[in-house]
């Protein structure tokens, strides 16, 4: 399969997410920005890729605590290998100055 | 239930927002889509509520509940989940093929290797016909213009007239054409084939038979084409007739004769007695304008003079000799290309005489008259469909087996439709399993193709020209091989998906294997699969035993002359710049000087050879002594031959002379006529010293010769006459010695013999008279083996798809043919038992194909020789093939029935 090909953007900022701990499609849209009409299908294409799996919640503990169970995320040993290589592609990008196009990239 | 109670209002329209939105996720995906949707909304509610009430408590503001922002947020977030549920619907299918189906499919491959191997080498054998097809059809038809940018913005340009749409362009007309040209076209080019023969003064060698083009100026800047080395024609060299003496290269032809050596740039060549400049060498790739040929070299129109030999024909309005070729602009249709043309011939018709009553025409390139219209289509189309047929043959193999494997899962197909999966998905899973076995297939096919495309090879006629064509698996093959090896999987995957996942099926968990696996449904589709494919085969096999028999036909056929020890050489004297009176004391003197040669019995010069390509020529005659029925007109068909003509081709001598060395132009006119011509027109009385009046001319006749085949194999005898070459002079002749031994032996005599004479004259086109008559039988021998060949694994096909279903129904019925042996059937019983099942499809399937083989052949009735399109031989002979073959193959598996123990095959049950 071609794994080896270059994650879109917003792919690798879930990627991202999940790595930095968010687990559930809600908590991944705070992280990320994205709406849910992106993250929800782009969580299942990251799965059917290989990237990330899911799991349900153990239903009984969810039972005990009066809610129902939720479907959260991993990352696969691919997903984190792909991650990787994204990020280290990105970190190519040297920061450079925009002035000329009068846009400032810092905060503010 | 009291949970539910106290949600407010909010958060149950969300949940509801869900639930209703549910119908709109894929079914398989519904239930999980939901408890995903509502757990995620649940909990986010709650974290919102928690935290406010948090926010609350410490800033203590009066606001409790969650803030309109966020509840419109939760909205938003919660409509994503309808388009989550769309995207779903659209991608479902991918992703659980991406991940589940291949991976079993890929398995299941692996679990088979016998059955996978069998249907991926007959899905290869299917597909690597048709690209290899494909690959011929994209370098004859599509890939005219090698190394040409837009190529596809060319179209031909011809001159018509009333009766005829080919004429080519006179080169007033095209300067009009070009000066005057339309918006819709940016330019025009003109060219024409031009052989010549071409010294190269520095190395002293022999003279070289080569093929060019004369081009108008603007030719490479047109076509794109930049030299890699050196330039190509300047302004100047389109300007002046016969002032700039330069020539350029063709890439190939550089490396073939001049090893690539730079230094050739700026190098004097001689090209038909005049010295001639290279400027440049062509890019590599580029092999000219003429369809098929891969020319050497190319000169400026303004020198047409010095290398074509009928004068100087570029103020000539109606000399028409020049191919065309229009580049559109980019966004202009041919059409209107066409239209803009047609306004312009209407503007040049009326301001010269010359181009009254002429039209023009524009043609794509693979059906232009100059790449023999659209005859090779047709052929390619022939070649196509039959590829097309084997490919058919091989999908109905691989759908028989694949029934058959299906009726061996059987029990794990039931078992995942009971469990709930839906008959889309189990089709889904088996049309997955049969697209890995399309693109292995696919890959094998195109591999094969690599090596079979340069197969074409055999079927270029052996002409005297540089004809090269070079299949290519490049980019629109590949694209052809995968439309091809999708387009299969619907051929050969999707009844056996739809029948292996009915819902019959699941009453296979209710009863015994064996009985389900007789489902007669199931074996009647395999049934027909075998008959069809039989039938198939038929067709092709009589087709190819028709060429067949042809062939022989055609090889048995005396073509009137002897072909052995002869051997043949193209002399030609015009561009050596002979005249005629210079050009028959060349020949006289030639012919005296081979004729010496050791090993020569007779030798003579002759304007073509019969058989060859390019026909016969032929003339309107009276016949002193004939009086012609009233409309009838009299057509001689004839040839321009050398003094023994008759001895070295062992033509008979029915009555009269050969001709001698003494029938030259001071003497009186002579000719010889045939058999057929003294028969018609002499009856009753001698035809020697008859006299035929051509034109002017009275010429006596000498000698009558035996009839033979002139124009072409399949001819009937026709009027035919040999006239002297002294007499009616022709420069451009082929040299024909009778050798006492081998007739290759002898080319380094005879041309030492040539060049002792003239050093300028190529001997050119060398070849033995049996190599000649190749052409004769060329169509003949290519269709029969292509159609051979094809038929063939067509056959090879067939016959296993015929024993992979008897093979099937003997396993099917073990438990009854155990049952009938336990009963006291006997051995020969239970095997004609099973013979009967196999000829029963080999005869229905037999009776299909020879109806359809009836109706097919005769569309090319015209091209079988000798032979019916209805021939009893081979309809017959074909039959009795199959019957055995067939049986052959019924009887294995009917033996191992024989075999069946019965105490076995009823505990098998």
């Amino acid at each position: 399969m071609a794994k080896s090909a270059a994650l879109a953007f917003g792919q690798v900022s879930i990627l991202h997410a999940i790595a930095d701990g968010s687990r559930f499609g809600f908590d991944i849209m705070d992280a990320t920005g994205f709406t849910s009409g992106t993250v929800y299908p782009a969580l299942d294409k990251l799965e059917s890729l290989g990237y990330v799996t899911s799991k349900w919640e153990d239903p009984r503990r969810a039972r005990r605590d009066k809610r129902p169970p939720r479907r959260y995320f991993d990352l696969t040993r691919a997903g984190a290998e792909a991650l990787a290589a994204a990020l280290a592609r990105y970190k190519n990008l040297k920061p450079v100055s925009l002035a000329a196009w009068r846009i400032r990239t810092s905060e503010g | 239930m009291s949970r539910h109670a106290g949600r407010p209002f909010l958060l149950r329209l969300l949940l509801g927002i869900i639930d209703a939105g549910r119908w709109l996720a894929p079914p398989s995906r519904r239930r999980d889509w939901r408890r995903q949707w509502r757990a995620d909304i649940w909990h986010e509610w709650r974290w919102l509520a928690r935290r406010r009430q948090i926010r609350t408590q410490r800033s203590q503001s009066a606001q409790r509940d969650i803030g309109l922002g966020e509840r419109a947020a939760l909205l938003r977030r919660t409509a994503g989940a309808l388009r989550h549920a769309f995207w779903l619907r659209v991608h479902v299918r991918s992703l659980e093929m991406m991940t589940h189906d291949l991976r079993y499919g890929w398995r299941m491959m692996l679990r088979k290797p016998g059955f996978t191997a069998a249907a991926v080498l007959t899905l290869g054998l299917g597909i690597g016909a048709n690209v290899t097809m494909f690959s011929w059809v994209d370098a004859t038809l599509r890939r005219q213009l090698n190394g040409v940018a837009d190529a596809d913005r060319f179209v031909a340009l011809n001159n018509t007239t009333r009766t005829r749409d080919d004429i080519s362009l006179s080169y007033p007309d095209f300067v009009d054409y070009r000066n005057r040209r339309p918006d819709s076209i940016d330019d025009l080019i003109a060219y024409t084939l031009a052989p010549m023969n071409l010294r190269d003064n520095a190395a002293g060698a022999e003279p070289l038979r080569v093929f060019g083009q004369v081009v108008s100026g603007n030719y490479f800047d047109v076509l794109g084409i930049r030299t890699p080395l050196g330039r190509t024609f300047s302004a100047g060299e389109d300007r002046t007739p016969n002032a700039h003496p330069v020539v350029v290269f063709s890439h190939n032809f550089w490396q073939r004769r001049f090893g690539g050596d730079p230094s050739v740039v700026g190098r004097t060549v001689t090209l038909n007695g005049r010295a001639f400049t290279v400027i440049g060498v062509g890019p590599p790739g580029f092999r000219g304008t003429e369809p098929f040929l891969n020319l050497d070299l190319w000169v400026p129109m303004m020198m047409h003079g010095a290398v074509m030999t009928a004068g100087d024909r570029l103020a000539v309005r109606g000399s028409h000799w020049l191919e065309a070729m229009v580049k559109l602009k980019p966004g202009a249709t041919m059409a209107r290309a066409q239209a803009d043309l047609d306004v312009l011939a209407r503007d040049l018709a009326a301001a010269y005489p010359d181009d009254k009553g002429f039209g023009v025409k524009l043609y794509e390139l693979w059906r232009a008259p100059s790449s023999g219209g659209a005859r090779v289509a047709g052929v390619m189309g022939v070649q196509l469909g039959v590829a097309v047929i084997v490919l058919l043959i091989a999908c109905a193999n691989v759908a028989n087996l694949l029934l058959a494997r299906a009726a061996s899962r059987q029990r794990e197909t039931a078992v995942r439709l009971t469990l709930g999966a839906s008959r889309t998905r189990v089709v889904q899973q088996l049309l997955t399993e049969s697209t890995l076995l399309a693109l292995a297939g696919g890959v094998v096919g195109t591999a094969l193709a690599y090596w079979t495309a340069d197969l074409i090879q055999w079927f270029i006629p052996p002409a005297p020209l540089p004809i090269q064509i070079n299949p290519t698996i490049g980019p629109s093959v590949l694209t052809f091989a995968i439309a091809l090896t999708s387009l299969s999987v619907l051929f050969f995957g999707l009844v056996p998906a739809l029948q292996g996942s009915s819902s019959s099926v699941v009453t296979a968990l209710k009863e015994s294997a064996a009985a389900v696996t007789a489902s007669p449904r199931r074996a009647r589709v395999r049934k027909i699969l075998v008959v069809a494919q039989v039938a198939l085969s038929i067709v092709l096999l009589v087709s190819a035993g028709l060429f067949l028999r042809s062939l022989q036909n055609a090889q048995a056929l005396d073509p009137g002359f002897s072909t052995r020890n002869g051997l043949l050489a193209s002399v030609d004297l015009l561009p050596a710049g002979y005249d005629t009176p210079r050009g028959r004391v060349f020949f006289r003197d030639l012919l005296s000087r081979v004729r010496e040669l050791p090993g020569v019995e007779a030798a003579t010069v002759t304007q073509r050879m019969p058989l060859g390509f390019g026909g016969t020529s032929d003339v309107g005659a009276n016949i002193d002594g004939y009086t012609p029925a009233p409309n009838e007109e009299i057509i001689l068909y004839f040839n321009r031959v050398g003094s023994d003509y008759l001895k070295t081709m062992g033509i008979g001598v029915v009555a009269g002379r050969d001709f001698t060395d003494r029938d030259t132009a001071d003497w009186s006119d002579v000719v010889i006529v045939n058999e057929t011509v003294a028969r018609r027109y002499f009856a009753g009385r001698p035809a020697i010293g008859g006299h035929i009046r051509i034109g002017q001319r009275s010429v006596e006749i000498v000698g009558v010769a035996r009839d033979g085949k002139y124009a072409n194999i399949m001819e009937s005898p026709r009027p035919f006459m040999y006239l002297p070459v002294q007499q009616w002079f022709r420069a451009d002749t082929v040299l024909a010695v009778k050798t006492t031994g081998n007739p290759t032996a002898i080319v380094p005599a005879v041309q030492q013999a040539l060049r002792s004479m003239d050093t300028n004259i190529p001997l050119f086109d060398i070849r033995t008279i049996e190599d000649h008559l190749a052409i004769a039988l060329f169509v003949q021998r290519m269709v029969a083996s292509l159609l051979g060949g094809f038929g063939l694994i067509a056959l090879v096909l067939a016959t296993v798809g015929l024993y992979g279903v008897i093979a099937g129904i003997v396993t099917q019925r073990t438990a009854e043919i155990g049952m009938r042996v336990a009963l006291g059937a006997s051995r020969g019983a239970i095997i004609s038992l099973i013979l009967e099942q196999g000829l029963g499809m080999t005869g229905l399937g037999v009776a299909i194909g020879l109806a359809g083989a009836f109706a097919v052949t005769r569309l090319f009735k015209s091209l079988l020789l000798g032979v019916s399109t209805t021939d009893l031989v081979t309809f017959g002979a074909t039959t009795a093939l199959l019957v055995v073959v067939t049986l052959a193959a019924t009887y294995l598996p009917a033996r191992r029935a024989a075999s069946v123990d019965p105490l076995a095959a009823l505990r098998y049950e």
